[in-house]
């Protein structure tokens, strides 16, 4: 039977390795001159990349900063005691990515000035002096420019959406897209069942599907009607992000992730090297990167323009 | 210690961490999923999973006509997977065997010692890569891809030459490699093993302003492998048993794609060396020069386009070779009575050029449609045997061939959550005439997470040129030219179940029928190998599965499958485990840290060539991982068989060993740098 394996070599190398992976595991135990708690409200790629792009700038800038990372794997219960935790160390900055995040930390640290990313909305940290941020969004100004770049001859815009939570924006909207010239039909609903109505009710009017992120219009379980419904029709769906091109819709303004997180990192500069107590507004994302379908073009007959693809568009074909 | 409280001790040990493993998923689905609403900005980051294998256009997993199972590059870092085989035997249903020369895959409870992989159809990003004479599909060191620069693997079970014509026989694997813009710069990797096992690979990958997006990448890798004992050969004459310096293995792999626009071009290339410890074919015992040498490489060019009326074109040229010589050394009577050691040596070439079109496009809203062309030309299937010196040529068979096929498949949505895909393929071979493959799905999803498929299919096989055509003057092997293809047919029906955010069921029932099983056999009048059609073999089984994904990191599968494979006269097939159970779990041991994988794999006794039974096999393999633990620097450490198992898998006619033994426990540490 086999001699299963021959020592020194292999000794040494494990060894060495213990001695490496020991050390990298170690590294964070020295002192550093700040401690920064990054709160994370989900696991997955795009706050990684945020993590990552945030943690690559602030050590980059001069700053000594000891990074500790809390998961609140979407729990918003255990999201309490863990905050609670991280107010009880005492950082001289929290990075709080995502909703649950930032909305532990407006609650419970009111002393510790916070940097929020991947928010879609202010609502939570605009009354706060301590916190600050990078939305995840963009100006509506852009987005409608976006529209008129991709389907020029579009002017009746549609968009479904729940008038309890979007309302505001919805008005926003309406505002900004008749200075643009563009009309929006926004169709309000109660509930998921309502859509298929909506729907039918704005087809004849509109060119085009806004999407707007709404919890309860825009749902893994209302994607497939949604989609299908802009293939019958042939109304191109405007996605949320990459994710909903992938799956069908025409086309959406993706983040580039790593750079939203060196934007945060940027803000975290200016806190720890400045003042802490007058924190700069929150600002959008600085990168734009399109996300296009062309398979979903091709379907409905969508020619895009020469020069609308960049280098740095993602393209599902 | 006795070998029944070894086995004991082992047996209470795997007893334990199945029990651990369990606990941990089983706690893991209690412990509260959230608040049941996704935080806003979940909206944006959810994926829907799609699968391009099955019907050769992306679709959804559960709308696929097949049963399929996708491993990702996460697991294959997670578990520390090496080579293709390894990643096939942690999938339900499948199993690797090792004789200690190549790698060879077993589904369904079919996996013939003596067959070289020619029923499962193994393709890279859609190009396939079953070669000219043997139709292997390399799946071990010789696998012309580093396994670092796979994305994605698209396991498809169940017959589908409806779509991809021969040897889609018991499944398709699909091996989708990663993209410049996945890679983003450049990565160093290095690993080191037991058996003093070294291996290094560069890659650079990057999409770059204008469009343009490239990967390129080199790997070598060297084992000087294990001093081997077979008990077979517990002689004096032949070193009491022990084969020294015979299980060395060493590749180099390079690979390389480029595209802009809707064209691309890939190419890859591996050669492998690897000496064989076995004295299979007879060969003499314990001596060095017996080993192989393959050579695989491609080059593919492709054009992707997406038409405008939802029509989308796909057409594709072709180059493959392959090279392989085996060295036999022998010990031969000479004319003058004495006995002198020669060197016999094996050859084949393959090459072949070939191009591919496929239109697909949506008509009346509900049906997807496609259609499609391809014609192959194997310039070159020529086989050599010979004495090296003196020389004297046994063979020198140059023989080509060409087959083309067209095919088309519907997959109509016959109401919200029904579905019917049907497809057919015509295939002519030069040698052997005209076939004609269907497959029908029937694809139902009553409810958001159940899906019912009811599938059948049928599938052929033509003779490869090593069956009909290798002889070696009488020493060990003779032809049959006179070779039928072989068919099967496949029924079977597939249920899956979504429960809660986390679990998903997947359960499985088949049956499949094979006519003109091509087989190797001695012949009893004058002791040669030789490859014969039998009248029929059968097969069926259930296959059950549990996939888990936790948002705490921790992922898992636990899988059961039952299979029962016989011959037409009701006898169990060779290697043709009748129970396998795996156990695949990864978890954070220390978030953002160090995470663990760990796989566990039972097969139960298997019927040998020699008609006796191998012993039941538990198999664990533990991967610590430590992802950046220094910019862009990732480590790991596995061990492999780490319950130290004593096993074998059956050997074929070519072998004397009934069991061929497999490696201990060993170990690997591996230090990517990305930068």
């Amino acid at each position: 039977m086999a001699h299963s394996w021959h020592p020194p070599k292999f000794v040494l190398l494990v060894g060495l390795f213990a001695i490496l992976m020991g050390g990298a595991l170690c590294i964070p135990l020295h002192a550093a001159d700040t401690e920064v708690a990054i709160l994370c409200s989900h696991r997955a790629a795009p706050y990684e990349q945020t993590i990552e792009g945030f943690k690559a700038y602030v050590s980059g800038c001069g700053i000594r900063a000891n990074f500790q990372v809390v998961q609140l794997e979407g729990e918003r219960d255990r999201a309490e005691a863990a905050v609670q935790q991280v107010k009880e160390a005492r950082p001289g900055l929290v990075l709080a990515l995502g909703a649950i995040a930032t909305h532990q930390a407006s609650q419970i640290l009111s002393d510790v000035p916070v940097v929020a990313g991947l928010i879609l909305t202010t609502e939570e940290i605009e009354a706060r002096k301590n916190i600050t941020g990078v939305i995840l969004d963009f100006p509506l100004e852009m987005q409608f420019q976006w529209l008129l770049k991709i389907l020029p001859k579009s002017r009746n815009v549609g968009a479904l959406y729940n008038k309890e939570r979007n309302s505001r924006r919805i008005e926003e909207a309406i505002r900004v897209a008749r200075d643009m010239g563009l009309t929006l039909h926004a169709q309000p609903v109660t509930s998921p069942s309502e859509i298929p109505r909506a729907l039918e009710a704005i087809a004849k009017q509109v060119d085009v599907i806004w999407g707007i992120p709404d919890d309860m219009v825009y749902t893994p379980q209302t994607a497939k009607h949604i989609l299908l419904f802009s293939f019958r029709s042939s109304i191109p769906v405007i996605g949320l992000s990459d994710a909903w091109v992938k799956a069908g819709a025409l086309y959406a303004l993706e983040w580039d992730y790593r750079d939203l997180g060196k934007q945060c990192g940027e803000i975290a500069e200016e806190i720890l090297k400045g003042n802490k107590f007058n924190l700069p507004r929150p600002r959008w994302p600085r990168t734009v990167r399109l996300s296009v379908n062309k398979k979903t073009a091709a379907r409905l007959n969508v020619k895009l323009q020469e020069g609308v693809l960049g280098g740095s568009s993602l393209i599902h074909e | 210690m006795s070998a029944s409280r070894i086995h004991a001790f082992q047996t209470c040990i795997v007893l334990i961490t199945l029990l651990f493993m369990i606990q941990s998923l089983v706690f893991a689905e209690l412990s509260p999923p959230g608040d049941g609403t996704a935080a806003d900005e979940m909206l944006l980051f959810q994926e829907i999973p799609s699968v391009y294998s099955a019907s050769r256009f992306e679709q959804k997993v559960t709308e696929a006509p097949a049963s399929v199972t996708v491993v990702t590059r996460q697991e294959i870092r997670a578990y520390g997977h090496r080579t293709l085989a390894d990643i096939l035997q942690s999938v339900p249903g499948f199993y690797a065997t090792y004789d200690r020369n190549y790698n060879y895959v077993g589904v369904r409870g079919f996996g013939r010692p003596g067959d070289y992989n020619s029923r499962v159809l193994l393709l890279i990003d859609g190009h396939r890569v079953n070669d000219q004479v043997y139709d292997t599909a390399p799946i071990g060191t010789e696998f012309p891809l580093d396994i670092d620069l796979i994305e994605r693997v698209e396991i498809v079970r169940g017959p589908s030459s409806s779509v991809y014509g021969a040897n889609a026989f018991f499944g398709v694997v699909n091996v989708i490699t990663r993209r410049g813009d996945d890679i983003k710069g450049a990565e160093l990797s290095g690993d080191a093993g037991s058996f003093n096992t070294y291996k290094g690979r560069a890659t650079y990958g990057n999409r770059f302003e204008n469009g343009f997006e490239g990967v390129a990448s080199a790997s070598i890798m060297h084992s000087a492998g294990q001093s081997l004992f077979f008990k077979e050969f517990d002689r004096p004459d032949t070193g009491n048993g022990v084969a020294r310096h015979c299980d060395t293995d060493a590749f180099q792999n390079y690979f390389a794609r480029m595209s802009f626009k809707d064209f691309s071009l890939e190419g890859a290339y591996n050669t492998r060396d690897k000496r064989i410890p076995t004295a299979a074919f007879d060969t003499l015992f314990d001596d060095p020069a017996a080993r192989t040498v393959d050579e695989h490489g491609f080059l593919d060019f492709k054009f992707q386009h997406a038409f405008r009326n939802d029509l989308s074109m796909m057409a594709r040229l072709y180059y493959d070779h392959y090279d392989f010589k085996q060295d036999s050394p022998y010990d031969r009577d000479a004319p003058d009575q004495a006995r002198h050691r020669v060197l016999f040596r094996d050859e084949a070439r393959g090459e072949s050029l070939g191009g591919d079109v496929q239109l697909s496009k949506r008509l009346f809203d509900s049906h997807n449609v496609l259609v499609g062309a391809e014609y192959r030309r194997n310039f070159r299937q020529d086989q050599f045997s010979f004495d090296v010196e003196p020389f004297f040529q046994y063979l020198s068979q140059r023989v080509n061939s060409a087959n083309w096929g067209i095919y088309a498949q519907d997959d109509y949505e016959i109401l919200p959550g029904l579905r019917l895909s049907a497809g057919l393929r015509f295939d002519y071979y030069e040698s052997f005439g005209d076939f004609l493959n269907p497959r029908l799905g029937l694809i139902y999803q009553p409810f958001d997470k159940t899906v019912i498929k009811l599938l059948y299919g049928s599938a052929f096989r033509v003779p490869n040129a090593y069956e009909l055509y290798y002889q070696d003057g009488g020493i060990t092997a003779k032809a049959n030219e006179a070779l039928k293809p072989e068919t099967i047919d496949t029924y079977e029906l597939v249920w899956e179940q979504g429960f809660g955010k986390h679990l998903t069921l997947h359960a499985s029932g088949y049956y499949w029928s094979m006519r003109d099983l091509i087989n190797q056999r001695v012949d009893p009048s004058d002791g040669l190998l030789v490859f014969e059609n039998l009248d029929e073999a059968t097969g069926k089984g259930v296959e059950i599965g549990l996939d888990g994904k936790w948002a705490n990191g921790i992922q898992g599968r636990v899988s059961y499958s039952w299979q029962r494979a016989e011959d037409s006269a009701g006898d169990w097939l060779t290697n043709s485990p009748e129970h396998m159970a795996k156990l695949n779990l990864m978890l954070p041991v220390i978030p953002e840290r160090l995470f663990a994988g760990s796989e566990l794999r039972y097969m139960s006794p298997r019927k040998t060539v020699h008609d006796k039974k191998s012993d039941d096999s538990y198999v664990m393999n533990l991967t610590l991982s430590a992802p950046n633990v220094f910019k862009g620097l990732d480590l790991s450490a596995s061990v492999y068989n780490l319950l130290n198992q004593d096993y074998g898998d059956p050997g074929s006619e070519s072998n004397r060993q009934d069991l061929i033994p497999q490696d201990g426990i060993s170990f690997r540490l591996k230090a990517t740098y990305s930068f």
